[in-house]
């Protein structure tokens, strides 16, 4: 075994693994694509809101400024489908950046509290965002999925 | 100097040569012909020759060192030079000739040095003469072009000198410049069988200045020409190889060819532990999906309650046994981002580092969706000059999304929006 060889040896076998692996994704897609999904992801929604008021959880919107630009923002919601997306939609609409960003789900609710740079921050501009948040959960607790529509 | 030339106009055998050099020591200063003896003396003799006559000569040329008091003081700021010229350990002819042609001071180092003479009468005391050597298993190794077969060359090795004390390594150590010593006896049988290797070092290393072009070899002429062919052939060969290797891997690498064998290495570890997944995967939707059409044979309202039950494939005894666990890593880097996936059965969590200059959340958070990935936990910010995220999720049930496609898919958003956006100044706010 000299190195010209090794590396030979080397070179089909990545091929081989490569073939290998592409292989077993097209029938996995296949298989897929032929199989049905069950409607499990339904029941999955209305468990979760039951959960939450089993627990007490409320829902709830707080919006804070804090050092000059920066929004405190804490967020809890009935966790659905897509949530998150339409949520970092919203702030990235906006004009926010985010710094840090942390998000938990627990028995169906879900957390999310993040610190955001805003580009110009003002009373009047926290009350406006407080209210835009609570508007978009009250839209989003009807629906059991969230499309992703681009509609605030 | 002419040993360390791709002259190669030297002909260790050739006495007439090696006579040219010996004369110097009565000269006044001058550096360079003292490097030239001492390397040439090193040269001088055959390995079978060993130890006296060459003990001899650097013992000759010690003395003449030493009690050239002009030279102490010159000698004595060598000292942090050869650390210096030394650290060339694995360079190139070239590189290294460069060097000894610099400047004469560190001429006389580097040539000091690789005779082993030891400039002040305090490290004389440390070091056993003859044995002086700085480089005790010193491996200069020449390389025309990266694919020849590198000669490691010690100049003192053919003396036969015993292994050095713990003293002069540990002395060694502890000078700046992080020369590192090779040192160990195995290093040495190593060494020495490549130079005593019954003269093939010792052609090999006549090969490689053919390399260059300027062989004056008489009596080898025509061998080397032919070497000369088959040998470069072999080199490019070889070459090509590894560049070849190199763009099968995904990941960017540097060009050497260590990193090169790494990162196949690498690459190969992650496509078998993906074809493991994969298989485990088709094996349980298989499975899967067996069942579902056993199930629709059954009672209708018997399907409806075990229909959350059944499907689970861990739950039914009487179908295939999939109890393996699914696992699976791997990361992807690119250029301004990296991303690591980890796969534990239906857990997903993935780790993405990013270049701070767009908003990528947004994008990885829409693809998650698009993957049918459960977002359980996410935790991340701004770091320096990055975007660090980490995201804890579930696969939802019934989608196989396996950790490649993940990982692929998640650094090709990315990248794309990084490439995309403008670059703006950050912090603008």
């Amino acid at each position: 075994m000299n190195k010209a060889t090794i590396i030979d040896d080397a070179i089909t076998y990545i091929r081989e693994l490569q073939k290998t692996s592409e292989d077993l994704s097209e029938e996995l897609h296949e298989m897929e694509a032929s199989s049905e999904d069950g409607g499990k992801q339904m029941e999955t929604g209305a468990d979760a809101a039951d959960e939450m008021r089993e627990c007490g959880i409320k829902e709830e919107v707080k919006v804070t400024n804090i050092d000059g630009n920066k929004l405190l923002i804490k967020i809890v919601m009935e966790k659905k489908r897509g949530c998150f997306t339409k949520l970092i939609e919203a702030m990235n609409f906006l004009g926010f950046e985010f710094g840090e960003t942390n998000v938990t789900t627990f028995k169906g609710s879900m957390l999310l509290s993040s610190c955001l740079l805003g580009k110009f921050v003002d009373t009047l501009m926290v009350e406006q965002t407080e209210e835009l948040f609570i508007e978009m959960i009250r839209s989003m607790k009807g629906s059991s999925e969230c499309a992703n529509n681009g509609s605030l | 100097m002419k040993v360390y030339e791709e002259s190669g106009c030297f002909d260790p055998h050739s006495i007439t040569d090696c006579q040219d050099l010996i004369g110097l020591p009565g000269a006044t200063n001058c550096p360079n012909s003292l490097e030239d003896s001492l390397n040439i003396s090193s040269y001088n003799h055959h390995h079978e020759d060993v130890s006296a006559a060459a003990a001899v000569d650097m013992e000759a040329h010690q003395h003449y060192l030493l009690d050239n008091t002009t030279t102490t003081n010159a000698n004595a700021h060598l000292f942090p030079y050869l650390n210096q010229e030394l650290s060339y350990d694995q360079s190139n002819w070239e590189t290294f000739n460069m060097v000894p042609s610099s400047s004469s001071p560190e001429a006389a180092a580097a040539a000091v040095a690789s005779g082993g003479y030891t400039p002040t009468p305090d490290l004389l005391s440390l070091f056993h003469l003859p044995r002086c050597s700085f480089l005790p298993n010193s491996s200069i190794s020449f390389e025309t072009t990266p694919g020849s077969p590198s000669v490691v060359y010690d100049p003192l090795f053919h003396l036969n000198l015993p292994p050095q004390p713990p003293v002069f390594r540990e002395l060694l150590q502890s000078l700046p410049h992080g020369y590192t010593v090779p040192a160990d006896e195995k290093d040495a049988a190593g060494v020495g069988g490549l130079y005593h290797d019954g003269d093939n070092g010792m052609i090999e290393f006549t090969r490689d200045i053919s390399m260059a072009g300027r062989s004056k070899d008489r009596d080898k002429a025509g061998k080397t020409t032919k070497h000369f062919a088959t040998e470069r052939e072999r080199r490019v060969h070889l070459n090509d190889k590894f560049q070849a290797l190199k763009t099968m891997v995904p990941s960017p690498t540097k060009i050497d060819r260590a990193s090169i064998v790494e990162g196949a290495i690498n690459y190969i570890k992650e496509l078998l532990r993906t074809v493991r997944e994969l298989k485990i995967l088709v094996d349980k939707k298989r499975c899967g999906q067996d069942r579902g059409k056993r199930l629709k044979t059954e009672d209708a309202a018997s399907a409806a309650d075990a229909g959350d039950v059944g499907c689970k494939p861990l739950g039914d005894p009487d179908q295939c046994y999939n109890t393996s666990l699914r696992s699976s890593w791997l990361q992807r880097k690119s250029k301004d981002s990296e991303v690591d996936v980890r796969i534990i059965d239906d857990e997903v969590t993935i780790k993405l580092v990013q270049r701070k200059k767009i908003n990528c959340l947004l994008f990885v958070s829409r693809l998650l969706d698009e993957l049918q990935l459960d977002l359980h936990h996410v935790a991340g910010g701004n770091i320096g000059d990055y975007y660090s995220f980490l995201f804890n999720t579930k696969i939802y049930e019934g989608s196989s999304v396996y950790a490649s496609a993940i990982a692929n898919k998640l650094i090709d958003v990315v990248d794309r929006q990084y490439a995309a956006a403008p670059p703006t100044s950050s912090n603008s706010l």
